[in-house]
């Protein structure tokens, strides 16, 4: 049986990369005894599917995962004991049991929301630089290929930004973008353009989505479809 | 700023942050405050290397059972991180919970390699202690040093307040029981040290006075005060099979060395090999039983989660059990995800067998120890394995699919000429041939590699070598320039250590004290992490030796005299002189010394002496079983 969960990756776990967080949630399966499904072939994998990869440093509150089973388990089972042998840091939300053809996560998801929060340091109007954003009808960045560094512009990808907050120093700012392989940009590129410097800034991903006209469904809604 | 505050600032901007995290799996963090006895395990390297150590694997399990004891971990920073936690003073800080190194009662430090000495000064600096034990206050940790390093303790006698010498497993018990009992009755650190020595295992530098002579050979090392013992004898666990073992382990979230559960199967090896020092130090050879290796696997893998099993010792083909725990592993584990792995592979067919077995090394490819191009070279360091053993590992290796080999060589070794350097050259052709000729078979002659890894002996203390003189580096890299020569093939890749690495390695594993001041002010000078190439200097180190006026040949390139003082002779690794000098007589005779695992006492001299034995489980040759 197949099973999508929502999970948490907090503070205490944000400088672990990408694949350090793969292999920990693959121990924590094994610790957890649940009975998850292995590749054929010569070194066999858990069968487990993420959703779009976490940049070093950046916490979210909506990662996605796809895990097979090799037999029937209870929904809220595999959750309490995912959690009780994950480490601080790493929660696994809600789940729901999703059909064998239902398309993979990283194919659908092409969204993603998160909120940028830091100091604003001096003479820093955030209000204005997010209408300068907003009025642009270009912003190139630079994106370091395999050969040559590439000029993108990530413009039309920017489907909203908004200032949270603004006072005292401190700023925040929510921003939803294009993500997946039609197109992605990078928070920090949209914080960089805020003048903001992005090692003393906080980013938050608060939502990973899939466009259905100008709807935005969680990749558990689609689970439903 | 608060500690948090600064490291949400730092961490952003270092390589690998989550070196420096914490909160890892099975991590240990009990109630500071109420936890009377604190100890720190420093590793002299980074957390990607550290975290792979076995000893304080075993340890840090054995402290925090301890109610009266919490451990935590310390690694030393990457050089990025050191700048940005000098420059907002921060210091080295505990992975559990983040207290200084300093906060501690003791700081243990493992000594396993030569060239991460000078890292041990840099992380008591860091850490906000006295580098020098004399200007440690009441307020001070003490510092213990342990691991194979303390079998010449000596470069290092002015930094550390004490050494372990030997097993750790009860000797930690007897140290925390000490420090205890001192704390309650609130005497002096030199009451603690006095104390201390009394504790078998126990060397206290402090309390030895040593003596040189014109030439700079030590004439005597003397105790300075009554009771303490001339010679201090390592311990020993003799039964290592119901002694602890970690029920669980700390389970890494980035990647790092032996990222898997190392079940020791064994500790010791009688093989003999005269280069080896691990081989004389951690004598006698005990083996755990099959059964107790399987309950220790069985909650190993249900605490961490670890996909992968390695059998651990100095030679697991030699475990007398091999098979049986092999076949025991695979039915429990073959269909769940968990994969064995062998990390030393004797020299022939049978350890082939078994990788074939348990097959997961098809991945990386076998790598065997030849040690020396030539048979008379082998009987000269005792590596009792021929060029047909090698060649019929080698082609039970190829039938068996396997493509790729490595193979371990060294140059340097006591009466070596440029024809066993060659030797290796053409050991290393004719396994090539073996194996395109056999892969051939199936058209895959062309992916045959051989990969050829030759490094430069360093004589170490407490083996048949330790008087030998190690060749020079223009020597080394000569004979390094020749083989590369004599290797170019495409199929062949070659690579080798850097001779100047290994000549100091050879200088602080033969030193004596007066040694400590030149890593003083190598480590001032700015070496730290030695052992990354990219940050040894050795001219940082020639400018130490010559602001103290010592000269590293006399350490290195000096060929001992039999009945000279040793800097090393006060500590007692359990082999006797008088089989260390006979096992060199017989090396330049080039006759072998076979294993007294199996072919009766070969007179070391440890077994009468420490009142132990070997403890084998089982009967004779696994090979002829």
């Amino acid at each position: 049986m197949r099973l999508r969960a929502r999970f948490l990756k907090e503070d205490a776990v944000r400088f672990i990369s990408h694949l350090d967080l793969a292999r920990t949630i693959e121990r924590a399966v094994r610790r957890a005894g649940l009975p998850i499904a292995y590749s054929q072939g010569f070194s066999p994998r858990p069968k487990m599917a993420f959703g779009s990869a976490l940049a070093v440093g950046v916490t979210s509150s909506a990662e996605y995962i796809d895990m097979e089973f090799a037999d029937e388990i209870v929904v809220e089972d595999c959750l309490s004991l995912m959690n009780q042998n994950l480490p601080t840091g790493i929660r696994f939300k809600e789940a729901v049991e999703i059909g064998p053809e239902l398309p993979t996560l990283m194919s659908v998801i092409d969204r993603a929301s998160y909120i940028l929060t830091g100091n604003l340091g001096q003479n820093q109007d955030l209000g204005l630089k997010v209408q300068r954003i907003l009025e642009s009808e270009v912003i190139w960045v630079e994106r370091p290929g395999k050969k040559q560094t590439r000029q993108i512009d990530i413009r039309p990808w920017i489907f909203s930004l908004e200032v949270l907050k603004e006072g005292a120093g401190v700023g925040s700012a929510a921003l939803l973008v294009q993500t997946g392989s039609r197109g992605n940009v990078r928070p920090e590129e949209v914080a960089v353009h805020l003048s903001w410097d992005i090692t003393r800034i906080r980013i938050h991903r608060s939502g990973l989505f899939i466009a259905r006209g100008s709807r935005l469904l969680s990749p558990l809604d689609v689970a439903h479809c | 700023m608060n500690q948090q505050r600064l490291l949400d600032e730092i961490l952003p901007r270092v390589t690998k942050p989550g070196r420096y995290i914490g909160g890892e799996w099975n991590a240990v963090r009990k109630d500071w405050n109420n936890t009377p006895v604190k100890f720190a395990l420093a590793f002299p390297d980074i957390y990607d290397i550290g975290m792979g150590h076995l000893g304080y694997k075993i340890l840090y399990y054995i402290l925090n059972q301890r109610e009266d004891t919490l451990a935590e971990r310390v690694y030393a920073p990457w050089t990025d991180m050191e700048a940005r936690m000098r420059e907002c003073e921060l210091p080295l800080f505990s992975l559990e919970t983040r207290h200084g190194l300093a906060d501690f009662d003791l700081v243990g430090f493992t000594l396993q390699y030569e060239l991460s000495y000078t890292g041990i000064l840099n992380m008591l600096d860091l850490g906000g202690i006295p580098v020098l034990a004399a200007e440690r206050s009441l307020r001070d940790p003490f510092v213990v040093g342990g691991g194979p390093g303390v079998f010449n303790p000596e470069p290092l006698a002015a930094f550390f307040d004490l050494f372990v010498i030997g097993d750790g497993e009860e000797a930690i018990h007897d140290l925390v029981d000490l420090y205890l009992n001192w704390k309650r009755n609130g005497s002096s650190r030199e009451t603690l040290l006095l104390q201390a020595a009394a504790i078998p295992g126990v060397y206290v530098p402090r309390f030895y006075q040593v003596k040189y002579d014109e030439t700079g050979v030590i004439q005597t090392v003397t105790p300075t005060r009554s009771g303490i013992p001339p010679r201090v004898q390592k311990r020993v666990v003799q039964d290592l099979d119901s002694a602890i073992y970690p029920m669980s382990l700390v389970v890494p979230y980035i990647e790092v060395v032996h990222d898997r559960i190392m079940l020791e199967v064994m500790r010791g090896c009688t093989r003999g090999c005269r280069f080896c020092q691990a081989g004389m130090i951690y004598r006698p050879v005990r083996e755990r039983r099959r059964e107790t290796l399987l309950k220790h696997a069985e909650a190993l893998v249900k605490s961490t989660g670890y996909e992968e099993i390695s059998l651990a010792s100095l030679s697991t083909s030699d475990y007398g059990d091999i098979q049986g725990l092999i076949q025991g592993l695979l039915a429990k584990y073959g269909d769940c995800g968990v994969a064995l792995s062998l990390p030393s592979l004797r020299l022939d067919s049978f350890s082939v067998d078994l990788a074939d077995e348990i097959q997961t090394q098809r991945r990386t490819g076998l790598t065997f120890a030849p040690e020396a191009g030539t048979q008379r070279l082998r009987d000269v360091i005792n590596k009792n394995v021929t060029e047909e053993d090698l060649l019929s590992a080698a082609t039970a290796a190829f039938k068996a699919g396997w493509d790729s080999l490595k193979l371990y060589f060294m140059i340097g070794l006591p009466t070596e000429t440029l024809a066993d350097v060659a030797g290796i050259a053409q050991l290393t052709r004719n396994v090539l041939r073996l194996g395109r000729e056999i892969r051939g078979l199936e058209r895959k002659a062309g992916r045959v590699k051989i990969s050829v890894s030759v490094g430069c002996f360093v004589p170490k203390s407490y083996t048949p070598f330790q008087w030998v003189a190690q060749a020079a580096i223009e020597e080394l890299e000569e004979k390094q320039r020749y083989l590369r020569g004599l290797l170019s093939d495409r199929a062949i890749s070659f690579s080798w250590t850097d001779a100047e690495k290994s000549l100091l390695e050879a200088v602080i594993a033969r030193g004596d004290r007066r040694l400590g001041k030149v890593l003083y002010r190598a480590w001032q000078a700015g070496s730290r992490l030695d052992g990354w190439s990219e940050h040894f200097s050795f001219s940082l180190w020639q400018e130490a030796f010559a602001a103290e006026n010592l000269d590293p040949y006399f350490y290195s390139h000096r060929e001992r005299n039999k009945g000279e003082v040793l800097p090393w002779d006060h500590i007692d690794a359990g082999v006797s002189k008088q089989y260390l000098l006979e096992e060199w007589a017989k090396a330049l005779a080039g006759e072998v010394t076979q294993d007294c695992r199996y072919d009766g006492c070969s007179g070391c001299g440890l077994c009468p002496t420490f009142g132990v034995k070997n403890l084998l489980v089982g009967g004779g040759h696994p090979s002829e079983a």
